[in-house]
């Protein structure tokens, strides 16, 4: 059979597939700052991306600020070569410490929580020391676009606009804060670009998700007021509904059975990046190996299988522009998109004493899924989790 | 990877006198994308007010229009900006309407029509073809940028064909006339008026678009989607003139004349078509719903009302196959089509399977017959409509050939009279490039060679090397990647045929460039 093509491209949004909001977001004016508030698959990152993508057409000096490493290889992929022009993105945090060190030489981080562990920032030396600075320099022709910018901390941006950056695209969504006491929320944001609560604008209607997987992902909605709450994508009633397999015990598949199912998946969907988000480490290996080495007859061989973090000695970046296996474990996942979400082991997941936290990560989980989402469950169940999960066959399936 | 759109819009002359329709940037860049000059009607609730808000079912025209008219065109947000396109009615013939600065109504014919001074507009019967369009104008430059940068936000707009400028002057020629001259309910039915009977139950302009693109780049793999797509895009040889044995795909014709089968249709043709028909109709429907969802609903109901226990229990498991081929059912692709075989089970199985038109356009697979290809390219063209094809679809020639069926269609399905211009005739490829009697035309040979070596088919091309006097060939020397002869060779291209129609078949197609030339070659309607 002919080698399958596995090519992940971004597509453009056809002009059907914008609303008179997003059109709005994207017309904005190059100058100035703009802040665009949505939930999860409301297209933010994509008005984000377009944005980057027109700066780069212009020949402008702009860069992209993404939350983690992830995001930013994925980001990176999606965009590709703009006639010659590269995407230029980066880390908030990294990207910060190289600003500062230009001005001041040493950056000042608070004290690591474990030995050789990582240093953030110290945001009050930062904010104060900025304040003291003379002449920092023209930025007004530098543009930063900045995509899930409710994670980063309100001394952040207010350290830019004292720099004397003018120019941001900031996208945003308070309903998916990593750490709520250290993100920025949107009156934080409003605040210092002095936004007018009626100038920012709003997406509201979920693109990403079918109706299933919005229907699930409304389960687990936290409910922060100052998102608007996605409204759910146009369609009737789900005709393929996120599943919930159990496997491991008797009278259940074996896990070699259901890793032979994934890896089929797989091949019959080649060109698709599944993410498996696992609860920790110990589950991440767990699947990698049994993905590695299970014995499986596929039509196109086993898929390429990626993990983040990569193994040791390893120093290939995650690939998200050819389709496959993604492992990765679920604190790693904001912000990113898979065409379809295996939730792995979902009674392991933590802290089942902040049942809001559960479920925001759930959330964020399950809203990654663009076409289909799996829950897999092994082992005893636990009653936590268990009152978490919708009941209604509707909303997720029960399958053997 | 994002493609940018490269524009180098052919110049038309311009029409003795136009008629302009007032828009803005946005509604005309849908318009573009949807192949269609429509009504609010045609843009599934994307419309930005216009003028053309005012006659729901009519295009309303001016030939000096008033300035409020563009003050509506981007009165609904901030960002539009308002655009004049002129239109070249020259082509239209039959029953349109003049309205006049006091409110009233009468009839005229294009395409002469009697349109005095004192008349605001004229109201031809929506849709038109995009052909009519003569030019875009805008404003300023900045408006203009306006414009062709939310062309390249989106995947679904060449910008190719249609010639823009900035013309102030225009802008600042409109008049001070009232506008809107009165409401809607002059047509108490809302729509435009029919003439004959309407043809609602034909299938609607999106659906019939998207078949015909789909035959028409299947057509480079298929000889008889290329047959197809020749019949249905008005040129000679009709679909009743095929023959086509297989029984679902045989009731092509009986479904786009009648929008449903005939009555000796064999039961998987009826339910092929049936869930074709559910999906263009899905193009109308105000709730939206997912394609996925209209199919897997519309083969339930008929699952129900099945009595023979040997297409039930197909039907069973087609149905379990497409719902859990998305989920953790067991099965490689292969298997899958094992399980599932006929020209109604394997186009539904890989609508499932495949994502877009392109993916299908893509994919190959030996057990896959020719006609279940062209029946699955059939129903992804219908799924997707000709608004979600990408721009990689959609070569100017194909987009004249299309928007011209599509709104005949409409016309059609409402009755109308309105007669449109024809396009120009327009075949695959491959059509241009079979050897019926075995043997290519020089002129073929030579147009396949060019595009075996354009776009770098090196398993195409054979180098056929003849010693001058038919002498024995010494030994030859190979020196950096040459083979050195000590006498004066003959040196001959040759076209490895098979492999070329496998390559042609392939996606994504022939680069529009080379194709063009290509089609210079044979003298054929150009594909720029």
């Amino acid at each position: 059979m002919k080698k399958p093509d596995r090519s992940r491209r971004f597509v453009l949004p056809g002009i059907q597939d914008l609303n008179k909001d997003q059109d709005e977001a994207l017309a904005l004016p190059l100058q100035g700052q703009h802040l665009i508030i949505g939930g999860p698959g409301t297209g933010k990152s994509v008005v984000a991306l377009l944005r980057a993508r027109r700066l780069a057409q212009d020949r402008r000096t702009y860069r992209t600020l993404v939350y983690n490493r992830l995001l930013e290889h994925s980001n990176s992929h999606l965009f590709g070569k703009q006639q010659g022009e590269s995407f230029r993105s980066d880390t908030w945090d990294g990207w910060f410490r190289k600003l500062y060190k230009h001005f001041f030489q040493t950056v000042p981080v608070l004290p690591a929580a474990r030995p050789g562990g990582y240093q953030s920032l110290d945001w009050q030396t930062i904010e104060r020391t900025v304040q003291t600075l003379k002449d920092s320099g023209d930025h007004s022709g530098r543009f930063l676009v900045i995509d899930e910018g409710q994670d980063m901390p309100p001394a952040f941006y207010q350290s830019l606009v004292n720099l004397g950056f003018e120019n941001f695209y900031v996208v945003a969504d308070q309903n998916q804060q990593l750490e709520p006491e250290r993100c920025s929320s949107r009156r934080d944001l409003e605040n210092t670009f002095g936004i007018a609560t009626e100038d920012t604008l709003e997406l509201k209607t979920n693109y990403r998700n079918t109706l299933p997987i919005a229907l699930l992902a409304r389960h687990f909605y936290p409910d922060d007021p100052a998102s608007p709450r996605p409204e759910l994508p146009a369609s009737s009633a789900g005709a393929l509904r996120p599943e919930l397999w159990r496997y491991g015990s008797s009278g259940e598949p074996a896990a070699s059975e259901i890793i032979a199912r994934i890896l089929q998946l797989s091949d019959r969907f080649p060109s698709k990046l599944i993410g498996i988000l696992t609860p920790d480490n110990k589950t991440r290996e767990g699947f990698l190996g049994l993905l590695n080495t299970a014995a499986v007859q596929l039509d196109h061989g086993r898929p390429p299988i990626q993990t983040y973090p990569p193994p040791r000695n390893s120093r290939r970046s995650l690939n998200f522009a050819s389709g496959g296996i993604m492992v990765i474990n679920a604190h790693s996942c904001k912000g990113l998109e898979f065409d379809i979400c295996i939730l792995a082991d979902v009674d392991k997941h933590l802290p089942k004493r902040d049942l809001y936290s559960l479920k925001s990560k759930f959330y964020v989980m399950v809203t990654r899924a663009r076409e289909q989402v799996i829950f897999l469950r092994s082992g005893s169940p636990c009653p936590v989790v268990d009152s978490l999960l919708p009941s209604d066959p509707e909303i997720l399936a029960r399958k053997e | 990877m994002i493609h940018m759109p490269q524009s180098t819009p052919r110049r038309r002359p311009r029409p003795s006198r136009s008629w302009y329709l007032i828009t803005n940037h946005l509604n005309l860049l849908y318009m573009l994308a949807a192949g269609l000059v429509t009504d609010p009607a045609g843009f599934r609730g994307k419309h930005y007010v216009d003028s053309l808000s005012a006659f729901p079912g009519w295009i309303p025209l001016f030939r000096s229009f008033p300035a409020r008219a563009l003050a509506e065109a981007v009165s609904e947000r901030k960002h539009l900006r308002p655009c004049v396109v002129a239109l070249d009615l020259n082509g239209l013939s039959g029953p349109v309407r003049v309205l006049s600065a006091a409110g009233k109504l009468r009839q005229t014919r294009l395409p002469r029509p009697r349109f005095g001074n004192d008349d605001v507009c004229l109201l031809v019967p929506a849709p038109l073809p995009l052909k009519l369009f003569a030019r875009a104008s805008f404003r300023s430059d900045d408006d203009l940028q306006a414009f062709r940068t939310a062309a390249g936000d989106v995947s679904n707009v060449l910008l190719d064909a249609l010639p823009l400028e900035k013309d102030a002057a225009l802008f600042d020629s409109a008049s001070d006339a009232a506008w809107p001259v009165l409401q809607s309910d002059l047509f108490p039915g809302g729509r435009a008026a029919s003439s004959t009977a309407p043809s609602e139950t034909l299938p609607g302009a999106q659906a019939l678009g998207g078949l015909l693109a789909m035959l028409y780049h299947g057509g480079n793999r298929s000889d008889l989607a290329s047959q197809l797509f020749r019949s249905l895009a008005g040129q000679p040889a009709s679909p009743d003139g095929l023959l086509i044995e297989d029984p679902v795909l045989a009731q092509l014709p009986h479904w786009l004349r009648q929008g449903r089968v005939s009555d000796a249709a064999t039961m998987p043709a009826r339910l092929y078509w049936g869930v074709v028909s559910a999906l263009a109709a899905g193009h109308e429907a105000a709730d939206g719903g997912s394609a996925a969802d209209r199919v897997l609903h519309y083969l339930d109901a008929e699952l129900e009302q099945l009595a023979d226990e040997k297409y039930q229990s197909r039907l069973q498991r087609l149905l379990h196959d497409m719902r859990s081929c998305m989920g953790l059912g067991a099965g490689t692709l292969s298997e899958l089509l094992e399980r599932n075989k006929g020209s109604f089970s394997r186009p539904l199985l890989l609508s499932c399977l495949r994502e877009s038109s392109p993916e299908l356009l893509e994919f190959s697979h030996p057990e896959l017959t020719e006609a279940e290809y062209v029946l699955a390219c059939i129903l992804f063209g219908v799924r997707d409509g000709w608004l979600r094809l990408p721009a990689a679809m959609r070569s100017p020639a194909l987009s004249d050939v299309v928007s011209t069926q599509m709104a005949c269609q409409a016309q059609t399905r409402q009755g109308s009279l309105l007669l449109l211009p024809d396009s120009d005739p327009l075949l695959p490829l491959r059509a241009l490039l079979l050897a019926p009697a075995g043997q290519l035309t020089a002129l073929q040979e030579k147009a396949a060679l060019h595009i075996a070596q354009e776009s770098g088919w090196q398993d195409c091309i054979e180098t056929v090397i003849r010693a001058p006097d038919g002498r024995p060939f010494p030994a030859m020397v190979a020196e950096n990647g040459k083979l050195v002869l000590p006498f004066d060779a003959l040196v001959e291209k040759r076209l490895c045929y098979a492999a070329f129609l496998r390559q042609l078949g392939q996606w994504p197609p022939v680069a529009q460039t080379i194709e063009a030339r290509a089609r210079a070659l044979l003298n054929t309607a150009v594909g720029d």
